[in-house]
C-alpha cells in the first residue's frame, strides 16, 4: 500500500483544491463540490447501485465479451491474410471517426430500443484497441523463432499456436487494458439512446435538472467500475505474463 | 561408420532477391560421427550452408541428402543450434527442451520425461520450472544445446553456439560440447569465428573462401582425442593455425 | 455527460472568441459606445426567434445603444447555465424548467418575458395508430425525451381522462421524436411542438392527431421565456430593459411584417446544425405569432401563471420546497 501514498496524496490535494475552487466560483448548479457529489452519492445509493449500476454493468460486460471475441477474430484473420488486412485496415480506423450522434440513429432503427443498440455503441467503441494492439502482436513474431520452429518441423498449425499466439499475448493484454475503459464509456453513451435505467441515462437525466452534484454522482461509480476493471485485467495479465521481467 | 550423413552435390544457391550466387556447384561430404568446424569471414556463405541443410532454403541446383536421402523438404531433418538461444521466453526450461518432441507429436508427458532425464547431465537440474529470464547465458546455451539434441538427428548444426559467451565459460562449454559429442556419438557441424575453438573441438575444418563457393578447402586438424587446451600449443597445430588465419585475412582482403 | 460539459464549455469559448471577432452590426466608430448584450438561445434559429434578428436587422438594439450577439447552445441546458453564471446576459427558456431549477437547486435566475405564453407542447399520434385521448395511451408506448417533466405532464394528462397512468409505458427516444413515431417503435411520442414536429411530419404526408396537455389538467405555462441571472439584474436591469423594448418593436414588425421577418430569420438560421425550411417555418410563425400576443405588453408575465405552476409542480413531486414567487420574475415586458 505504501507505493499508493503518492498518489492518495495527490487526489487528496485535487480534491480539496476543487472543494475551495467550487466554493468560491459558487454555480453549484454547474460545478459541484466534491462534498456535494459523495452527499448526493449517499443519498442516491439505493437506486444507483440496485438499479443503474446493474443496467450499465450488463452492457459492459455483454459489449466487452463481444469486443473481445470480434477483436481477436478480426486481428488473426487479418493476420494471416494480406488481403483481408488492406481490406479491412482503413474500414477499421474509419469506424472510429464516426460520431456517436449520428450513427445512433440508425442502431436504433436496426435493434430499437433493446439492450443490443447499446450493446453495439460499446462495440464499436471497444473492440478497435483490442484488433489493432492484438494485431500489432501477431505481427510481432519474431521472425528468427519462427525459422527456429520451421527447422525443428513446425507446421503452419504449430507456429500460430506455439508462437504467434504466445507471441500476442503481451500486445492484448495491453490493448484490453485500454479497452475495459473504453467500454464503459460505450456504454454510457449507448444508454443516451432510449435507456430506462443505467448510469449513464441518469447522468444525462441530471443534467436536465441542473442537479450538478447528481449528473456527477453516477460518473464517479463509473470512474469506480472503470478501474475494477482495469485492476482485473492486471491481475490476469501478471499471471498470464509470469514470465516477464520487469522493472 | 564411415557412412555418409551429409551430402552436397553439385549444389548451386541464389537468393531469390540477390544477384550473385552464393554457392556454385558445389560438392562436399561429412562422415558418421565427424565434428567439422566451418570457418570464413562473415558474409562468406557460412549461414547460407545451414540454412539450405536445415531446408529454410532449397537449392537452385544439385542435390543434398541426408543420411543418403535426398528430401523433398528438409524442415526437421537436422537439429539446429542457433546462435542466440532463442528460447521461447514465456516457455519453463522444461518445456523449451521438449519442444521439439512436442512438435513431433511425442505427448507432453513422455517428453516432460525424457527431458528430465537429460537435465542433470546438462547441468539444469532443479531449473525445470525456471524461465529463461532467470538463467545465465552459459546455462540458456546448455538449454538450447539439449533442445538441439531432443530433435532426434543424428546431423547437428551448431552456429557460432559459444560467441556470446564470455572467454572461460566458453572454455568450459568448449570441454562439456566434446563430452557430449562422444557420449552420443552425433555428427556435429559448427561455425565459429574462433580458430582457436574450431581447432580445438574438430577432426576437419572447412574453410569459405570468395564468393561464389564452388569448393571449400579442407584442413585435417593434426590432433588425437582425448584433447587438451595446451595441446593448441605443439607446433604443428600452431602452423595449422597461422595457415588458417591467413586464409581468412587474404579472403577479408580480397 | 463529462463529454458534453467540456464540448459545451469549450465551445461556447470558441462562439464568444468568434463573436468578438466579426461585429458586422457596427461600424468602427460605434463599437466604442455600443453596450454588449448576449442573448443565448434556446436551441438553434427558428421561427420564434424571429423578432430578434429583425430587431438586430432593423436596427432597434442599436437604437437603444446595445450591440447584441446571439448565441446557439452546444447543450439544451446550457442558456440556462450560463444565464445564471453570468456569462450571458440572457437565455431562452422554458418556464416549468425555470421554476423547477429555481426551487430545487437555487439556480438564480429570473424570468423577465415570456415570449411564448401558452404551450407548444402535444402528444402526438399518427391518425391511423387510433389514439385520440389520453386514455388510450394505456397499453401503448410513448417516446419522450428523458425529463421527469414530461413524464409527469403525460401522467397527469391520463389521470385526468380517467386513465391509469401506470398502463402506459415511456420510452426515451432522444431527441429522435419523429423518427420514432413514423417508424412505429413508438405508438405517441409526447415532447413535440404544433409549431415544429408536427408540421413536418404533414410535410412528409402523415396525418397526426395531437392532443394539449392543457387540456387535460395540466396548468397553461409559458412554452419560452427570457431569463437573466439574479446578479446579472442587479447590475444591468437598465440594459436588460432596453432590450426589452427594442425585442418588442422586433416583435411589433415581426407581427406587422411576418414574410420579411422570417427572411430575416432564414438569412440567420445554422445551416449545418438546424436547416430551416421555409414553407415549416411560414406554417410555425402562423402559430406563434397569437402565442406572443398580450394586451399587457409583449413579454407581460403574472404572478398567477407562477404560482399556478409551482403548486402544479409541488403536486406532482417535481420540486420538494415552494419558492418565493415573487423572486423568480421581473415583470419589464408590462406595458404602462
Amino acid at each position: 500500500m505504501k507505493k499508493y501514498g503518492a498518489s492518495v496524496i495527490l487526489v487528496v490535494i485535487l480534491l480539496a483544491a476543487w472543494e475551495i475552487g467550487a466554493r468560491i466560483v459558487n454555480y453549484p448548479f454547474i460545478l459541484p463540490t466534491p462534498t456535494g457529489i459523495l452527499t448526493k452519492l449517499w443519498d442516491l445509493r439505493m437506486d444507483l447501485l440496485f438499479k443503474h449500476l446493474p443496467a450499465t454493468l450488463s452492457i459492459v460486460v455483454i459489449g466487452l465479451l463481444i469486443s473481445v471475441v470480434l477483436g481477436v477474430l478480426l486481428a488473426v484473420w487479418m493476420n494471416w491474410s494480406p488481403l483481408i488486412e488492406r481490406a479491412f485496415y482503413p474500414l477499421i480506423i474509419a469506424s472510429q471517426m464516426i460520431p456517436t450522434i449520428a450513427i445512433a440513429p440508425v442502431f436504433v432503427l436496426w435493434f430499437g430500443y433493446s439492450i443490443w443498440s447499446k450493446v453495439i455503441v460499446t462495440v464499436l467503441i471497444t473492440f478497435f484497441p483490442i484488433t489493432v494492439s492484438t494485431f500489432d502482436g501477431l505481427r510481432s513474431t519474431n521472425k528468427e523463432l519462427k525459422e527456429l520452429m520451421l527447422t525443428m518441423g513446425a507446421t503452419k498449425k504449430d507456429i500460430f499456436f506455439k508462437l504467434n499466439i504466445p507471441s500476442a499475448l503481451p500486445h492484448f493484454y495491453s490493448g484490453l487494458k485500454v479497452a475495459v475503459t473504453f467500454s464503459i464509456i460505450g456504454a454510457a453513451i449507448g444508454e443516451w439512446l432510449g435507456a430506462q435505467a443505467g448510469l449513464g441515462y441518469f447522468s444525462r437525466r441530471m443534467m436536465t435538472q441542473f442537479d450538478a452534484a447528481g449528473v456527477f454522482a453516477p460518473i464517479v461509480i463509473l470512474s469506480a467500475l472503470g478501474i475494477l476493471f482495469f485492476i482485473i485485467v492486471v491481475g490476469f495479465e501478471k499471471r498470464s505474463l509470469k514470465w516477464r521481467k520487469t522493472e | 561408420m564411415n557412412k555418409s550423413v551429409l551430402s552436397f552435390q553439385n549444389v548451386s544457391f541464389t537468393y531469390k532477391n540477390g544477384d550473385q550466387a552464393i554457392l556454385k556447384s558445389l560438392n562436399l561430404d561429412v562422415k558418421e560421427g565427424e565434428f567439422v568446424s566451418i570457418v570464413g569471414a562473415s558474409g562468406s556463405g557460412k549461414s547460407t550452408l545451414f540454412r539450405l541443410i536445415t531446408g529454410l532454403e532449397q537449392q537452385s541446383e544439385g542435390d543434398i541428402m541426408i543420411n543418403g536421402q535426398s528430401y523433398e523438404k528438409r524442415l526437421g531433418k537436422v537439429g539446429y543450434m542457433p546462435q542466440q538461444d532463442l528460447l521461447l521466453p514465456w516457455r519453463t526450461i522444461l518445456d523449451n527442451a521438449a519442444l521439439p518432441l512436442e512438435l513431433h507429436n511425442v505427448s507432453k508427458a513422455s517428453a516432460h520425461r525424457q527431458v528430465s532425464q537429460l537435465l542433470e547431465e546438462f547441468g539444469l537440474k532443479g531449473y525445470e520450472n525456471r524461465f529463461p529470464s532467470d538463467l545465465s547465458g552459459g546455462m540458456k546455451q546448455r538449454v538450447s544445446f539439449l533442445r538441439t539434441v531432443l530433435s532426434g538427428s543424428n546431423v547437428l548444426l551448431l552456429d557460432e553456439p559459444f560467441s556470446a559467451l564470455d572467454a572461460i565459460t566458453r572454455l568450459s562449454m568448449q570441454e562439456w560440447l566434446l563430452e557430449q559429442w562422444q557420449k552420443r556419438k552425433h555428427t556435429i557441424l559448427f561455425i565459429t569465428h574462433d580458430v582457436n575453438e574450431a581447432l580445438f573441438l574438430s577432426d576437419r575444418i572447412f574453410i569459405f573462401s570468395d564468393k561464389p563457393v564452388s569448393h571449400l578447402e579442407e584442413i585435417q586438424v593434426p590432433l588425437s582425442r582425448p584433447r587438451t587446451q595446451k595441446d593448441l600449443n605443439q607446433q604443428r597445430v600452431l602452423d595449422v593455425k597461422d595457415y588458417l588465419i591467413e586464409q581468412l585475412r587474404s579472403k577479408v582482403n580480397t | 455527460m463529462k463529454k458534453w460539459f467540456a464540448i459545451g464549455l469549450s465551445l461556447m469559448l470558441v462562439l464568444m472568441l468568434a463573436a468578438c471577432g466579426q461585429d458586422k452590426e457596427n461600424k468602427a466608430g460605434d463599437s466604442k459606445k455600443l453596450k454588449d448584450v448576449t442573448i443565448m438561445l434556446d436551441w438553434y434559429p427558428n421561427a420564434v426567434h424571429s423578432f430578434i434578428y429583425a430587431a438586430q436587422e432593423k436596427g432597434y438594439f442599436k437604437k437603444e445603444g446595445l450591440n447584441v450577439k446571439v448565441q446557439f447552445p452546444a447543450n439544451p441546458t446550457d442558456s440556462l447555465n450560463l444565464a445564471a453564471a453570468g456569462k450571458v446576459t440572457l437565455g431562452l427558456y422554458y418556464q416549468p424548467d425555470v421554476a423547477m431549477a429555481r426551487a430545487n437547486e437555487d439556480v438564480p435566475v429570473k424570468s423577465v418575458g415570456a415570449i411564448v405564453r401558452s404551450p407548444l407542447n402535444r402528444v402526438v399520434a399518427l391518425k391511423d395508430s387510433g389514439i385520440t385521448r389520453p386514455k388510450d395511451l394505456e397499453g401503448k408506448v410513448v417516446g419522450y425525451s428523458g425529463t421527469p417533466l414530461s413524464e409527469s405532464v403525460l401522467k397527469k394528462m391520463v389521470k385526468s381522462d380517467g386513465g391509469d397512468p401506470n398502463k402506459v409505458k415511456l420510452v426515451d427516444v432522444g431527441f429522435e421524436l419523429n423518427s420514432s413515431l413514423i417508424s412505429k417503435k413508438v405508438d405517441a411520442v409526447i415532447g413535440a411542438y404544433i409549431n415544429h414536429e408536427v408540421p413536418l411530419l404533414h410535410k412528409k404526408g402523415y396525418k397526426t392527431v395531437d392532443i394539449d396537455p392543457s387540456d387535460y389538467g395540466v396548468p397553461s405555462y409559458y412554452e419560452l421565456v427570457a431569463v437573466t441571472g439574479d446578479q446579472t439584474w442587479a447590475k444591468d436591469s437598465d440594459t436588460i430593459k432596453a432590450f426589452w423594448r427594442a425585442a418588442t418593436k422586433g416583435y411589433e414588425y415581426t407581427e406587422k411584417h411576418p414574410k420579411d421577418s422570417l427572411q430575416i430569420l432564414l438569412d440567420n438560421q445554422d445551416k449545418s446544425n438546424f436547416p430551416l425550411e421555409k414553407d415549416v417555418e411560414t406554417k410555425s410563425l402562423n402559430i406563434l405569432l397569437p402565442k406572443m400576443k398580450s394586451e399587457h405588453g409583449f413579454g407581460s408575465q403574472t404572478k398567477e401563471s407562477w404560482q399556478s405552476n409551482v403548486d402544479w409542480l409541488k403536486e406532482s413531486g417535481l420540486i420538494k420546497k415552494k419558492p418565493n414567487v415573487d423572486e423568480m420574475f421581473e415583470n419589464i415586458g408590462e406595458s404602462k
